[in-house]
């Protein structure tokens, strides 16, 4: 982790305090966002995301399975973090579970829903392809190729990219299959449906140093932190998770400023990360 | 569950399961609609289950507390500060749920003074009994009930309360039938003397309004909760002092 | 299956029997390591990350205090093969992977100008297309280069294997798991000299000799590709204005010399540097390859760049 001497913290407080951060920035201003689509030729769907030095790759597989007795209309989701020990030497070897699992929760209660299935960032009944006997599996991977702070908006964003990239296969089942017995299911190799994602929504972290919220801290910045809260955002302002971090506590008048403030960023937001992931499409249908 | 004895093969999960499904899509569906409705056990969408708490189930541990929340039922135990090699560690071991063994952990980092017992470690060993809905609330209060017994310096006791939301509905401490099919849940642990949320977390769809209604339903009942949390440790305290 | 096309010769992905696929290297991936490097052969993309020289972390795995320590761990992502994995790290092969490595890369750096220190090197497998092992190689010397770890020379792997009575070099997955053997060797490339060679399968004697043959043909090019490679990142550089100064008496001050003859001193303004901050050379000779150091100094200093031959 970083060594920052005495002189570095009080700069680093100093600076956000003058809404002047280390890296010329404001308080509420992200660093520059690069997004490629298809990196990842043999899944489904798959996105690059670089968020300053932070960079995620983010890859979706879809698998035919069965769906679980409590909702047999609905197909499964589930997303999983790993932190490349390239980010950091600490991740070598079981180092970043922790940290893994911490990121992988956050990111199922923020994009899941509840347990009823409303508020999921997925329309999952979309995903069924018989219902009670097959559905698709879709299996949701973030790797964490170099952390520079700000790991969970990030993965956020990459996921959605991914998503927005994602063609699960048509498929079609053979009509004349008795009820008890498994259908046969044909996936086609060209016909592809698109996932609709502007449903999905992105987490904005808000990082409280001294008195000031700031937006997208690197790595520095993070060691000087007293708490976070990450709020997840859709498009239409509603929140769809929120996690605390962080060991101090916060007086209830403050989360609730952070959350207004979160949801005012998050809308601009999350037209940056649209144009982008437009912009990445486009050039990829060009190649 | 009755058994089919149906002439077809006899599959009774199958069955048994699309009846429990049957009565908990009524139960929401209730939940959602009537603000009115009395919940499974009699309460109203306000009111927290009767809280029975006892501090010293466990005397081989340094501190130790058992909870009762209706269904719920858990223990706590807390053995330390003990010589260990890292320096002002913290560690926690649920009951084999990684998940919660973190969020346990992040919701005491803000409330135990972790300096006045330096180069020493502190465990928190929570095992659920009997999981009735509404569990790692249940475990934090317990735990601090346990921490408290066991004489570890805190800023303040750390009580914890969830709500779950149904459509417009806001009901607290749910039953587990109720979280089951709830629409989005949130968790506060909060520090009533000292009025802060040392954990928070939230999923599902809310809306700004009822996030604000949610949180401070939850401070009111997290204090209410504190009371009788402080009411049973000065009991113990009498009883051993005399 | 046919692997090789009868009439025209022709390989599964429209190769000819000795043509290595698409090599793609790029340096510095990796903002916070030391020194990184993406490696791509085809569709088998890897990336690798340096992180040293830095103090030993754990005592006990040194074994000798004379010389530094080298440590790696190989990964494969969740999604880099077809099928998803689901435990990608701690399995054998991935320990066998990362041993391999180790060794090869540790026969070329000169450990005993950076004594009680450690070197790590992390490999991670974005997507698995066959030839992993000769990609992964490949990727670490980049990422040292690009780290300033002095070096013997340049290791470079490939692979070669023998279907339908041809050999055929760097095969992809389909190729591999078809059942013939597989070859893979990894040379240093100026020096001429074979650090790994590995071989499944059984093959005649007189077969071997040719399949390995077009193995170290196939490690020359990727030689020659990864010091074009070098050669681009430190254009970026030339063009600066950089002093050099001559100094001829050895200077006892400096860490990495034991004996030297001759010392170049050459001071870059790491502000002015475009994608990669450091310059690179490297000199043939009796003690080979010696890169820079890579600065780890704050932004607006200057940084030191000390070659020994």
């Amino acid at each position: 982790m970083v060594g920052l001497s005495e002189g570095e913290k009080h700069f680093i407080r100093g600076g956000i305090t003058q809404d002047l951060r280390t890296d010329g920035r404001k308080r509420l201003q992200f660093r520059a966002l690069s997004v490629q689509t298809g990196v990842i030729p043999q899944a489904n769907g798959s996105a690059r995301v670089r968020l300053g030095a932070t960079e995620i790759i983010a890859s979706v597989k879809a698998e035919l399975g069965k769906p679980s007795i409590l909702h047999p209309d609905k197909g499964k989701v589930s997303i999983f973090v790993d932190c490349s020990p390239t980010a950091e030497p600490m991740f070598e070897g079981r180092g970043s579970e922790e940290l893994s699992a911490e990121l992988s929760v956050s990111l199922q209660r923020c994009l899941l829903g509840g347990k009823s299935g409303a508020g999921a960032a997925i329309d999952l009944s979309s995903l069924i392809v018989v219902e009670g006997k097959v559905c698709w599996d879709l299996y949701i991977d973030g790797l964490v190729v170099s952390s520079d702070g700000n790991l969970l908006d990030a993965l956020a964003a990459a996921i959605k990219v991914a998503l927005s990239d994602t063609g699960i296969p048509k498929v079609n089942v053979s009509v004349n299959a008795a009820s008890d017995e498994e259908p046969e299911v044909d996936v086609s190799d060209e016909e592809f449906l698109q996932f609709d994602t502007s449903s999905v929504p992105v987490i904005i972290t808000l990082t409280k140093v001294g008195r000031h919220y700031i937006v997208d801290a690197n790595s520095e910045e993070e060691s000087q932190m007293s708490s976070a809260v990450s709020v997840s955002v859709n498009r239409h302002g509603q929140i769809c998770g929120l996690t605390k971090r962080g060991g101090a506590g916060l007086d209830p008048s403050v989360i609730f400023d952070m959350i207004s403030v979160a949801k005012h960023v998050s809308q601009q937001f999350i037209s940056l990360l649209d144009s982008e992931i437009a912009a990445a499409e486009a050039e990829e249908a060009e190649c | 569950m009755s058994a089919l004895a149906g002439t077809g093969t006899y599959s009774p999960a199958a069955a048994a399961g699309g009846k429990r499904r049957e009565r908990k899509e009524e139960l929401r569906r209730h939940l959602v609609e009537d603000a009115d409705w009395p919940r499974a056990d009699g309460r109203s969408f306000h009111d927290c289950r009767p809280a029975f708490m006892q501090t010293g189930p466990t005397t081989a541990a340094s501190g130790s507390a058992y909870a009762e929340f209706g269904k719920t039922k858990v223990i706590v135990s807390v053995f330390g500060p003990r010589e260990s090699k890292k320096a002002m560690m913290y560690s926690d071991v649920g009951a084999d749920n990684k998940e919660y063994s973190s969020m346990l952990h992040k919701a005491f980092e803000g409330a135990v003074m972790l300096h006045t017992f330096p180069k020493t470690t502190v465990d928190v060993f929570a095992l659920v009994l009997e999981s009735g809905g509404s569990d790692l609330p249940i475990i934090i209060s317990c735990a601090s009930l346990a921490l408290a017994d066991a004489g570890i310096m805190m800023y303040d006791l750390v009580t914890s309360v969830s709500v779950s939301c149904f459509g417009k509905n806001i009901i607290i401490d749910p039953t587990s039938d109720e979280e089951a099919w709830q629409d989005g849940s949130l968790v506060v642990a909060f520090m009533p003397a000292r009025k802060e949320i040392t954990q928070l977390t939230l999923n599902g769809e809310w809306s700004d309004g009822r996030i604000t209604n949610a949180v401070e339903l939850c401070m009111d009942a997290c204090s209410k909760l504190g009371d009788i949390m402080r009411d049973r440790l000065k009991d113990t305290a009498t009883l051993t002092s005399e | 299956m046919e692997y090789v096309n009868p009439l025209t010769g022709f390989r599964v992905d429209g190769r000819r029997p000795n043509e290595m696929r698409q090599l793609k290297g790029e340096v510095g991936v990796v903002a916070r390591a030391d020194g990184s490097a993406l490696f791509e052969m085809g569709n088998t993309r890897v990336i690798a990350a340096v992180y040293g020289p830095r103090e030993v972390q754990n005592k006990g795995q040194q074994v000798n205090s004379n010389e530094a320590l080298v440590r790696c761990e190989y990964r494969m992502a969740e999604f880099s093969t077809g099928d998803r994995r689901r435990k990608p790290k701690g399995d054998r092969r991935s320990t066998e992977i990362s041993l391999v490595i180790r060794q090869t890369m540790e026969a070329s750096i000169l450990t005993h100008l950076m004594p009680r220190s450690q070197i790590d090197i992390y490999v991670q497998v974005l997507q698995a297309d066959g030839g992993t092992r000769s990609a992964c190689i490949n990727a670490a010397t980049l990422a040292l280069a690009d780290a300033g770890i002095p070096m013997r020379d340049i290791v470079t792997s490939c692979s070669a294997g023998y279907l339908c009575s041809t050999p055929l070099l760097d095969l992809n997955y389909l190729e591999d798991s078809a059942g013939g053997s597989d070859v893979t060797v990894g040379i240093l490339a100026k020096m001429d000299k074979v650090t790994l060679l590995q071989m499944d399968a059984k093959l005649p004697m007189d077969t071997f000799e040719n399949v390995m043959g077009l193995a170290i043909e196939g490690c020359k090019a990727i030689a020659s590709y990864i010091q074009e490679c070098m050669q681009i990142n430190d254009l970026n550089l030339s063009k600066i204005a950089v002093p050099t100064m001559d100094i001829t008496q050895p200077l006892k001050s400096l860490t990495c010399c034991g004996w030297m003859a001759f010392v170049h001193c050459i001071a870059v303004h790491r502000n002015f540097l475009g994608l990669l901050e450091r310059p690179m050379e490297y000199v043939e000779g009796p003690v080979g390859l010696l890169l820079s150091p890579k600065s780890r100094r704050p932004q607006n200093s200057p940084s030191h760049f000390v070659g020994i031959w």
